[in-house]
């Protein structure tokens, strides 16, 4: 009786200490998004991000919190050429900083390490806010970053002005718009800006490669990930590089699209020297801040028409991540949570004029060419893609998007970049112990 | 008996244990790493054998890398050579302003890489660039033309940029060379009527071997583990075009291959060493012959 009793007793004991414990957890956490200036006054957190990645709007996050709070946050901007190779070593060796701004691509959680380098963000205070989190979601059902801008929606850019200067209508379906690059090479003007120079735009321009096939067969992600599949087996993907093989060697692209960039994108657009180029909604605001209020009216997204494409692409863009092995997580959720507040939900996108995945968060910003794609999307009239490298496995971006270069230089035919880097992914997909590699 | 004094042989510590952990412990651990499976997503080790080895020498990304890097190690061994032997002659005459000249043609070697490669980039802009601009008054298709984005010339440029910055380094070894060569020699070559081209040939270069074969060697062994100017002009770009061995490796990195990476790490100082040794045993013999 005596030992019944002092079990009892100690059982007792236990749950009243896992009852405090959990009591604890709770407090803390949540006392974490109370902190106040005097709280966090003189700590110290740093901010890795790159350099393409970083704009005016993030920056007056961090410079109104470090105001408001007394935080130093220091922002650690990678070059871009470099930015991917340092983070992906950063993962590697767990060196990261407190917030790693890094891709908001689920399968590229993998390299991150996810499990192991950042901390779970799936019960904070503002993922309820999300309109949407299935595509942040890494494989084991977890949100590990704050998809602050994540979301974007890139099309082909049709410069109206140009257009009507060649007695042009806006293109509706493929055929029309590679009719349109005739006319526009016959008048002088670049048909199609790819921004070839830079290699992620070579990356960019291949998103709906395998959106046709996939509509046609449900499975076809799995079929990838499970090694039954591989980019020399999907139709819709050759005829994507066929296009970019063909428009190349048309002249499509201009003459010297090797120099062409992003940074050289919105002057080309600006200055009304391409007729076609690559675009998304965000693009609109920075362009009329550099250029003038109204420079984006001559603009009109239109789907990606290249392969068997016809949708828009809905892109996962970066994240913001808290490093597990940071000394500051309290202070980096605290910054998350202050920056997903509304109130700055609201001046961040009307700052940056582009799409939010928040619910009632809408730029009061919007360009007349994003309320336009946006009534598209709306009313059906658009549909949209994401982009294979979110959803496909054992991605290596940079070699990618390096071999992509090759298609567009016309050095390398569709069936050659596929046997490379299906060659290489399986390396990749192997060293991840994925099944069927 | 004078007793030989010594430092004790405990001052060793701090430097070797340096050496070891910094230099000597990676490098093993790099040749190990090499026959495994090592990533970064997987903490788990399990012996492959050569297996990396193979895939990397079936590999068309590996292969590309290492044409690229013979081309550029001979290209630049040669060019940086010839330029700044005959830079070295030309400075070793009197001429008044030698001295002004040599520390101009010296700068190139002490500036970072990484500003030469932002400068050069700068230059050779198409339509826009110092180059371009010189040439339009030529030709507008020249001044339009995109040198270090146009696959067919990319490389080159580098090359070029390359012996721009280190042909002045193996002038300064040549101009020290000369420096010994006795003028005995010259002075009776032109009483038996030897030309500039028969004193060159029979008087300076034999005498300039040991020279030759330090500058060579040097350059054989940068060309070979070229990476920084290649990233700062082109990021190994457009497409593979100017991909080397050490940008290959890089990426390798990157993507989290780690073992893959040690693999063509080992690869690469196995050239390297190679090429050391075949080319200091054709200098030593040609050393032992001239003296």
């Amino acid at each position: 009786m005596k030992k019944r009793m002092i079990a009892a007793a100690l059982g007792m004991m236990l749950l009243g200490t896992g009852c405090l414990g959990v009591c604890a957890s709770a407090e803390e956490d949540s006392s974490v998004y109370s902190m106040t200036r005097e709280d966090l006054e003189g700590r110290a957190i740093t901010l890795t991000t790159a350099e393409d990645w970083w704009n005016d709007a993030y920056q007056k996050l961090v410079d109104d919190y470090m105001e408001e709070f007394g935080v130093e946050i220091e922002v650690i901007i990678l070059p871009s050429q470099t930015a991917s190779e340092v983070i992906k070593s950063q993962f590697a060796t767990g060196e990261l900083g407190d917030i790693v701004m890094n891709s908001a691509s689920p399968s590229e959680l993998t390299y991150m390490i996810a499990d192991k380098n950042l901390v779970d963000l799936s019960d904070e205070p503002w993922v309820d806010k999300l309109s949407d989190t299935s595509s942040f979601r890494y494989f084991d059902d977890k949100l590990y970053g704050l998809p602050i801008a994540s979301q974007d929606y890139w099309g082909f850019c049709v410069n109206k002005e140009v257009f009507e200067a060649c007695g042009l209508e806006v293109p509706t379906s493929k055929e029309e718009l590679v009719a349109a690059f005739e006319v526009l090479k016959e008048n002088d003007y670049i048909p199609f800006y790819s921004g070839a120079g830079d290699s992620w735009m070579c990356g960019n321009i291949t998103s709906s490669g395998i959106h046709a096939d996939w509509e046609k067969d449900p499975d076809l992600v799995n079929k990838f990930n499970t090694n039954q599949m591989k980019y020399a087996d999907s139709e819709s993907w050759k005829a994507m590089l066929q296009d970019v093989y063909d428009w190349a060697a048309a002249g499509y692209f201009g003459d010297n699209f090797m120099s062409q960039s992003w940074d050289g994108l919105q002057n080309a657009v600006a200055n009304n020297e391409c007729g076609v180029s690559i675009g998304l909604t965000s693009w609109f605001s920075s362009l009329e801040t550099t250029f003038g209020e109204g420079t984006s009216d001559k603009l009109e997204l239109i789907p990606y028409y290249i392969g068997e494409n016809d949708t828009i692409y809905a892109s996962t863009c970066c994240e913001w991540y808290i490093s597990s092995y940071s000394k500051n997580i309290d202070v980096c959720k605290h910054f998350l949570n202050w920056s997903a507040s509304d109130e700055n939900l609201q001046a961040f996108y009307d700052t940056i004029g582009s799409a939010s995945i928040f619910k009632g968060i809408s730029s009061s910003q919007y360009t007349p060419a994003t309320q336009k794609l946006m009534d598209a999307l709306s009313d059906g009239t658009y549909g949209t893609h994401v982009s294979h490298n979110s959803v496909i496995q054992g991605q290596d971006w940079d070699t990618f998007c390096q071999l992509m270069q090759e298609v567009f230089m016309n050095n390398m035919t569709p069936d050659e970049f596929c046997e490379q880097y299906d060659e290489y992914r399986d390396a990749i997909c192997v060293a991840l112990g994925m099944e069927g590699f | 008996m004078i007793k030989k004094k010594m430092y004790p042989r405990y001052f060793l510590i701090l430097t070797l244990a340096v050496y070891i952990v910094f230099y000597i412990a990676p490098s093993i651990l790099g040749v190990i790493y090499s026959f495994t499976n090592r990533t970064i997503y997987t903490q788990e080790l399990e012996f492959v054998g050569l297996e990396n080895y193979i895939r990397l020498l079936q590999q068309k990304r590996f292969l590309t890398g290492m044409k690229n890097t013979f081309s550029f190690m001979i290209v630049t061994t040669i060019l940086k050579n010839v330029v700044g032997f005959g830079l070295a002659l030309l400075l070793n005459t009197k001429m008044k302003s030698r001295n002004i000249l040599r520390a101009v043609f010296y700068l190139p070697v002490i500036l970072s890489t990484l500003i030469v490669g932002k400068v050069f980039v700068a230059m050779l802009l198409p339509d826009t660039g110092l180059v371009a601009q010189f040439l339009g008054l030529f030709s507008k298709t020249l001044a339009h033309y995109d040198w270090l984005g146009n696959p067919d010339t990319a490389m080159y440029m580098v090359m070029l940029v390359d012996v721009w910055k280190g042909a002045g380094y193996c002038m300064v070894i040549y101009l020290a060379g000369l420096q010994v060569v006795p003028q005995d020699c010259y002075e009776s070559a032109a009483i038996d009527g030897a030309n500039a081209w028969t004193k060159f040939w029979k008087i300076t270069l034999p005498l300039m071997i040991s020279s030759v074969s330090v500058n060579v060697l040097l350059c054989v062994i940068g060309g070979l583990k070229v990476f920084d100017i290649i990233i700062a002009l082109t990021n190994g770009g457009p497409g593979m075009s100017t991909q080397v061995l050490n940008t290959t490796i890089y990426s390798y990195f990157g993507s989290g291959a780690l073992s893959t990476g040690c693999a063509a790490n080992v690869l690469l100082t196995i050239l390297v060493v190679v090429f050391f040794a075949f080319i200091n045993g054709i200098f030593g013999k040609w050393e032992a012959k001239v003296s």
